[in-house]
């Protein structure tokens, strides 16, 4: 957890941790942190915590805010960042995110208690039961993260789509920034959006292309309308809405 | 040949939340085939994400098949009713894929996931459960919750080691006791209800859960009654809203 560090004016520094999302800097008593001088606003500043990152907001105070002695609106915060208020001054201290949920893992003993039931397995009322099946399907690979906004993982040149073998799929952009540009979905998983917005990935199985959800609270828009299956098989001439972005898909 | 719309609305919403590199759930649904899944990967480099998206794939297109023969040949399945068998063939051919994948790909080994899976048919709802993921009812105003988690620290709570109230802080939190990919059978929980009109089932991976408390999630199906793309997207808004630590994923599907 990231924490604040006031410098007190003997020498005494106090340790102010960032364990809520959103903490307070002010001279009224409700404040989180209260500091009672008439040079301090009554409500100055924020810091809003999310996750690993502090951000520091001056609440439009009458004497401002100062990061490295620059005067902020808004900032995101560096370890190490000075931040002065009237004749106060903290340093933030950042310590990423130990809250970060643990990653799943298998435990070791299981293994041991399932035993295979291939013979005669009772599926009672709880109906567990385990069998054996074989054939495998293909795998596709594990797709990459767009780094930038409406980027895809194939870095192929817009007008240099090979014709012909039937199962090419295309995505042109209709608007916004990237308007008219084209993308050929030649790898098993494509993905396309905006980080933090809304992030889609279209995978090609068979020759057909399927349009599934990565990020975003929203669902992607087919032909102005909410999709009705998902993965959603991608049809000729379909218009997606990604990001408030429209994209027509196209097989060649 | 006429067909009659689906009796059930699905919607979904999946992020990958404020904290993690990377999204591992998968969720995906066919209202036509009144089928909604969810998955929750875990193992190595895009392993997590690998095993989610690949045993929904196959679970649907298993799905989408006839029932192979040999299931009927089997003794056992003589009391198993259609559905049930099929849900359970289709998870049951997701897991020995994912295995063999991650058996036949080093990058891939060790990968598993934990698998939701609703399938509504006639007047009923079938449910199969692997993991920690959950499926909760919303029902006249109450929300019950119908999977018990795979995990050791349920088994402590069973074994009463450790108290429900405990259980958040346990070291042993995120340890699976069962998943699919990791051996070449898997149990599978299944389960059936008879639903009624109205009813929300709510598939949620433990990004979403654990990051809502139980009266928030209450708070937002009863505010959105009807209207499964605004509880989906809410769920994840507001479980980002407080801390968004892990993969945030709800299926939701309403009765109507």
């Amino acid at each position: 957890m990231s924490k604040l560090v006031l410098h007190g004016s003997h020498g005494t520094d106090r340790e102010i941790a960032l364990d809520q999302e959103r903490i307070s800097i002010g001279r009224k008593a409700k404040n989180d942190i209260h500091l009672d001088d008439s040079a301090v606003s009554g409500e100055h500043a924020v810091i809003i915590t999310l996750g690993s990152d502090s951000f520091l907001e001056d609440l439009h105070s009458t004497n401002g805010t100062y990061v490295n002695q620059n005067t902020v609106h808004k900032c995101v915060l560096q370890d190490g960042d000075e931040i002065k208020i009237a004749h106060y001054k903290f340093t933030f201290i950042s310590e990423p995110a130990a809250q970060s949920a643990p990653g799943k893992t298998i435990s070791a003993t299981p293994k041991s208690q399932i035993e295979p039931r291939t013979e005669h397995p009772t599926m009672a009322i709880a109906m567990n039961a385990s069998t054996l099946m074989p054939e495998l399907t293909e795998l596709a690979a594990a797709s990459d993260m767009p780094g930038e906004m409406l980027l895809s993982t194939s870095s192929a040149a817009a007008s240099e789509i090979a014709p012909g073998d039937g199962t090419l799929g295309v995505i042109r952009i209709l608007s916004g920034p990237g308007s008219g540009q084209v993308l050929a979905l030649s790898k098993p998983i494509t993905t396309l959006g905006k980080p933090g917005m809304q992030v889609v990935a279209i995978t090609l199985r068979d020759g057909l292309y399927y349009l599934g959800v990565v990020e975003g609270e929203e669902l992607p828009q087919v032909n102005g309308a909410e999709i009705k299956s998902l993965p959603y098989p991608l049809q000729q001439r379909d218009v997606i809405t990604i990001a408030g972005i429209r994209l027509e898909f196209t097989l060649k | 040949m006429a067909t009659t719309p689906p009796r059930w609305k699905f919607s979904g919403a999946s992020d990958t939340g404020r904290v993690r590199p990377g999204n591992e759930d998968a969720i995906a649904w066919d209202e036509s085939l009144g089928l909604a899944l969810l998955a929750d990967g875990m193992g190595g480099y895009e392993g997590g994400e690998v095993a989610s998206n690949l045993a929904l794939s196959t679970v649907l297109e298993t799905f989408c098949q006839p029932l192979a023969s040999h299931w009927r040949e089997a003794e056992w399945t003589k009391d198993i009713s259609d559905p049930v068998l099929k849900l359970y063939a289709a998870v049951s051919q997701a897991n020995q894929t994912v295995y063999e994948a991650a058996q036949q790909q080093p990058e891939y080994q060790g990968m598993g996931t934990t698998l939701l899976a609703i399938y509504f048919h006639d007047n009923k709802a079938t449910l199969a459960h692997i993991g920690d993921s959950r499926i909760f009812l919303w029902r006249k105003q109450l929300l019950s919750q119908l999977t018990v988690d795979h995990t050791v620290v349920q088994q402590q709570i069973d074994n009463g080691e450790i108290t429900r109230e405990e259980a958040p802080y346990s070291e042993y939190r995120s340890v699976l006791t069962r998943a699919l990919g990791v051996d070449p059978v898997v149990e599978v929980d299944m389960r059936e209800v008879v639903t009624q009109c109205g009813d929300i089932f709510l598939l949620c991976s433990d990004g979403c859960y654990d990051m809502l408390a139980h009266d928030e999630m209450a708070a937002i199906l009863d505010a959105n009654q009807g209207d499964t793309h605004q509880i989906a997207r809410q769920l994840v808004h507001k479980a980002n809203e407080n801390g968004g630590y892990d993969n945030i994923s709800a299926v939701v599907a309403r009765v109507l």
